[in-house]
């Protein structure tokens, strides 16, 4: 994966938090990932410092003009970094103002906080109408945002809730220090004090009541940036023997205060997330912390709290409490271990990793057709493929009970009249076409196109775009009685598929004569019904007959009506009450037979539902596949599942897993008084030789050969291919 | 009792589907801090709005309520705690009770906690106030769930056993819940005006908010058993409480019908999937009955299969009035197009 940060917001002067974290944040991707690739984006000032930090990375600089900063920075944003992003996945903008540009890949803010919304007061008007504005362009041009706690995630979607499917919550990543103390713990610390919402007056305030009792200097750290004299506030409480105050410390000292630190005092008023709490714990020091934002949610409610805010006689109070009470080293262990596991910088680059991954790896699986057999076979798929992050877009009849977080885009089922079936299926297609926009999706992966010539237009133009790389599963689109312009279609829609998938050599070969040569075959899994559909009771008594099976739609392709002649006419089969011939299904064919009641034919023009296809499966003894021509079928890789005996026509490649597991005959039938004899010969075999067992070691080598994880990986192995070569 | 919409629709999701979704948390804090009640509540109000658009679902704007108790889950582990039960909370899924199983010795000695002096009462009591005095009212109440539900979190299994024998340790068990839940709802409703919208929000949508006891363990026992242990203190709280009504969750409400059809004064039934929605108003002519769909199958099914869910109870139910639809405790991944036809279908038979 390609990672592209903006760092332009630094200089090279320390920009405290906020740089913290994105410094912490590539030192993990580099740490856990080294193939990632980085591309910093920086001015000439940061260099040194991108180059410190990430020695691999390709860094692209850029330099600074002298006045109109935030004019350069908006520029660059908007209009030079868009031209460095070949066979970039992701761009990365570390903070807020993130330019005017929607870009073609996957891009994502890290605001921090949106303490202008919070705290409206504390910023002056004209600074809220600019936060307002562009925190609401961010908001709305980037594709996600990073919330850095709940509170903050709270907060996001309290004042941006048109953008709550955009945001995301991972922690900020911090460094845990190794806490040696040698010496005594000796002062209090504060850092990060040069902010006005760092409150550091109550603090002083609460200090000066206390100076005596508790008998610890105070030690104040940290640049002061706002309207904040920290030095005169010292001095107008005459605490200039107590109070030290700092400014900004280089890393190693501060490392060293805080190791020292007997307390850690936070009296801060906003907090999105409150690192410098979370690193006090990381030192073993036992923090003193208002009740504001996210102090609590990030210091496990285990520090101790005081409140209001701006009470300082409740902080000083406090202050003399931990004096008093002392947590145990025992306490401070814990409580570094825990948030060594929940904020440790490795463990949130892997966090954001996946997170890239899953955004970045855009692949969307669509079957507009996914009910019955379909959905089954989308779920054993997708199951195989649980390892990448697939959008599945399917009907709105699917009903298995794993749904994938099933996007049910395809409504045409419902409607009987073609018109406002074409109507659904456009504005599906249209809905579409939004989603794959909004994921920036890469690859699309059509399975059964319900209406060819809609699909071939809209991806023809999804492909011109939105430069989407097309793959579609061919199933037997050439076996069947297709009429030629239907044909046409179909060869026009493979036409633009970057990736043809068929389940047979047969079919590949038919592709090939067609001119189509980016054509893998992998093999379709078996089709496991009884777990997904569990049978239905059926008013049905077996008894001991051999019962012969057809079940599903009435074709003539599939040679229904050759089988149910065959029987009928034969005197052999018609008089033997020692069997069955069960056909049911949805009769396609211009064949209507009579059928006697009383005869040994079950014959129902009806769709049958799942579960009773089910029970009629496992009645089934023998599963008759007369096709007169096909290449794979569902039905036969559903009976396979189901341990039955066949009889099929050496059509297609229905016959191999037959001759190979010797599971029945292989016949070669045309015609009504062939299939009569075949028929009358396999019975009489069967009524003088009994019926196989199949064993154990043919029922484990069909699973391997039929096997789904095989077809997942190569299914994925196709989209990765196509990932990688994209432009 | 009169409903304040024809098919009024409610649902109600999962702490776990909360915790995803709206990254809220169920720590103890959730229940008893004054101000993530406040906030979390609002926070949950608004999330729900600008997640499903839909009217009556959540609220548009951010306003800050007084709500003492969770309104937009189920988790009724108060009382059990007032009588010593250990209560294991997690961020993402509601309170575990773990049951006391109480010998006969000790149900025999077990005193009825005073519920203003009582942790966690006590803590609740000092919450509402704290509200109070900031908002000048406060509003919501706190799931106190039912007799049989209460008994079993106090003896455990053991309560079936006696049944069986017909022990008085029943009675006397039954009798200490039933007193210290009726002065524990009727102190909430005195404070807050409502006793069950923790329980269902359903009981909102009247012209008076309905009193509802929560009878989820009766699927579990026969009619028989229920009109001899269980039906008299249904009717002493009907008798006290108006308007009253039964919640009955499991799949089997025809069971106990002839029992529930002896409860003068109930006129509010929650109906669990599954239960024969026919029978039910057959016994119960001129109730509420509040249809309950399966968050079980609603994570899984399709849009359609909701819809017609939906119109073969309003079907079995006899049409649309003196009829309410809610799907209660839906799953983190409950695809949203499902919870969206809930309204659209209730929305559609309401024409």
């Amino acid at each position: 994966m390609k990672i592209a940060i903006d760092l332009t917001n630094f200089n090279k002067e320390f920009k405290g938090g906020k740089e913290q974290v994105i410094c912490n944040l590539i030192t993990g991707f580099i740490s856990q990932s080294p193939q990632t690739e980085l591309v910093l984006f920086c001015y000439e000032d940061y260099e040194n410092k991108a180059k410190k930090l990430a020695k691999n990375a390709t860094i692209i600089t850029f330099k600074r003009w002298k006045i109109k900063r935030f004019i350069q920075d908006m520029y660059l944003r908007t209009f030079i970094i868009k031209q460095h992003l070949d066979n970039v996945d992701i761009l990365f903008f570390p903070i807020y103002y993130t330019g005017f540009h929607k870009f073609s890949i996957p891009t994502i803010v890290l605001p921090h906080d949106i303490h202008f919304k919070s705290h409206p007061s504390s910023f002056g008007v004209l600074s809220r109408i600019k936060e307002n504005i562009l925190y609401k362009i961010d908001f709305s041009l980037r594709d996600y945002v990073m919330a850095i706690s709940d509170f903050d995630y709270h907060e996001m979607i309290k004042y941006f809730p048109a953008y709550i499917e955009k945001i995301t919550k991972i922690y900020n990543p911090i460094v845990a220090p190794k806490t040696i103390r040698k010496s005594k713990r000796k002062h209090l610390l504060a850092i990060n004090v040069g902010f006005a919402h760092k409150n550091i007056k109550t603090l002083i305030k609460a200090y000066s009541l206390i100076k005596d009792q508790c008998q610890l200097p105070l030690i104040l750290i940290g640049k002061s940036y706002d309207d904040v004299n920290i030095n005169e506030m010292i001095k107008n409480y005459g605490l200039q023997d107590y109070i030290t105050y700092m400014g900004y410390v280089e890393d190693g000292n501060l490392k060293q205060l805080f190791i020292d630190a007997y307390a850690y005092i936070t009296p801060s008023i906003y907090e999105g997330f409150g690192m410098t709490a979370v690193e006090a714990m990381l030192y073993k020091v036992p923090v003193i912390s208002s009740k504001q934002e996210a102090l609590v949610e990030v210091t496990f409610n285990k520090a101790t709290y005081y409140e209001p805010y701006n009470d300082a006689k409740a902080l000083a109070k406090e202050i003399l409490k931990l004096i008093k009470c002392y947590p145990d080293e025992v306490y401070l262990n814990n409580l570094k271990a825990q948030a060594t596991k929940i904020f440790h910088f490795e463990k949130i680059a892997i966090e954001y990793l996946k997170f890239f991954k899953k955004i970045s790896q855009q692949i969307i699986y669509v079957d507009p057709m996914s009910y019955h057999n379909l959905a089954l076979y989308d779920h054993s798929l997708l199951s195989a493929m649980s390892s990448m992050d697939i959008i599945y877009v399917g009907n709105s009849n699917y009903n298995l009970s794993k749904n994938h977080q099933i996007k049910r885009l395809y409504d045409y089922s419902r409607y009987s009249l073609t018109i406002k079936k074409v109507s659904s299926y456009l504005f599906s297609q249209k809905k579409l076409y939004k989603l794959i926009k909004k994921h920036h999706i890469k690859v699309v992966h059509l399975q059964w196109s319900r209406m060819a010539f809609i699909d071939y237009l809209f991806i023809k133009y999804m492909k011109r775009k939105l430069h989407i790389k097309f793959v579609y599963t061919s199933h037997d689109t050439f076996s069947h009685n297709f009429e030629q312009s239907k044909k046409k279609v179909y060869l026009k829609l493979m036409g633009i598929a970057d990736r043809i998938i068929v389940h047979t050599k047969t079919s590949a070969n038919i592709l090939a004569v067609h001119g189509f040569l980016k054509v893998t075959v992998i093999n379709h899994g078996l089709l496991d019904i009884k777990n997904m559909y569990p049978p239905e009771p059926i008013d049905y008594n077996k008894e001991k007959r051999i019962v012969f099976s057809l079940l599903g739609y009435m074709e003539e392709y599939k040679g229904t009506d050759l089988l149910v002649k065959a029987w009928l006419k034969s005197k052999k089969l018609m008089s033997n009450n020692r069997i069955q011939l069960v056909v049911i299904g949805k009769n396609k064919m211009n064949y209507h037979p009579v059928i006697r009641a009383n005869s040994n034919i079950i014959f129902k023009d009806e769709l049958l539902n799942d579960y009773a296809f089910t029970r009629w499966m496992e009645i089934s003894d023998i599963v008759v596949l007369p096709y007169q021509t096909i290449s794979q079928s569902g039905l036969l890789l559903t009976a396979l599942s189901m341990n039955k005996h066949f009889v099929v026509n050496d059509v297609g490649e229905i016959a191999i897993p037959i001759k190979k597991y010797q599971l029945g005959w292989i016949i070669n039938e045309q015609s009504v008084e062939g299939l009569q004899i075949q028929l009358e010969k396999i019975v009489l075999d069967i009524e003088k030789n009994g019926l196989s067992t199949i064993s154990k070691e043919t029922l484990e080598r069909i699973n391997n050969d039929y096997s789904w994880k095989i077809s997942g990986e190569k299914t994925m192995a196709i989209y990765m291919k196509l990932l990688e070569k994209r432009v | 009792m009169k409903a304040k919409q024809v098919l009024p629709v409610e649902v109600v999701f999962t702490p776990g589907w909360w915790h995803k979704h709206a990254k809220i948390n169920f720590d103890e804090d959730f229940f008893f801090n004054p101000k993530r009640r406040v906030h979390d509540e609002m926070i949950m109000r608004h999330f729900l709005y600008n997640r499903f658009k839909i009217k009556g679902l959540g609220d548009k704007h951010l306003i800050e309520k007084p709500v003492i108790g969770p309104v937009h889950l189920a988790a009724g582990f108060l009382i059990p705690q007032l009588f010593g039960c250990e209560i294991r909370f997690h961020i993402d899924g509601p309170p575990d009770v773990i049951p006391l199983n109480l010998t006969d010795e000790q149900v025999i000695t077990l005193e009825k906690p005073n519920i203003y002096t009582t942790y966690p009462m006590n803590q609740m009591i000092n919450m509402m106030d704290k509200l109070e005095n900031e908002f000048g009212y406060i509003e919501g109440d706190v799931d106190w769930n039912g007799v049989l539900n209460h008994g079993l979190d106090l003896r455990g299994q053991q309560l079936f056993i006696d049944m069986m024998d017909e022990s008085p340790i029943i009675d006397i068990l039954f009798n200490k819940i039933y007193e210290t839940m009726i002065e524990f709802v009727s102190y909430i409703q005195k404070r807050t005006g409502s006793t069950s919208t923790a329980v269902n929000r359903q009981t909102l949508n009247f012209d008076k908010p309905v009193t509802l006891h929560s009878n989820c363990s009766v699927q579990m026992i026969s009619n028989d058993l229920y009109e001899k242990y269980l039906l008299q203190y249904d009717q002493k709280l009907a008798n006290l409480y108006k308007p009253y009504g039964i919640h009955h969750c499991g799949d089997n409400m025809e069971n106990v019908i002839k029992g529930y059809q002896k409860v003068k004064g109930a006129t509010f039934f929650d109906v669990g999937y599954g239960s024969d929605v026919s029978m039910c108003r057959r016994y119960l002519p001129d109730v509420f009955l509040n249809l309950r769909l399966s968050p079980v199958k609603i994570l899984s099914c399709s849009p359609k299969e909701v819809k017609d869910d939906i119109l073969r109870l309003v079907k079995d139910n006899g049409g649309v009035h003196n009829a309410g639809i809610c799907c209660i405790n839906m799953d983190a991944n409950t695809p949203d197009e499902n919870i969206a036809m809930i309204y659209e279908t209730a929305k559609e038979l309401r024409k």
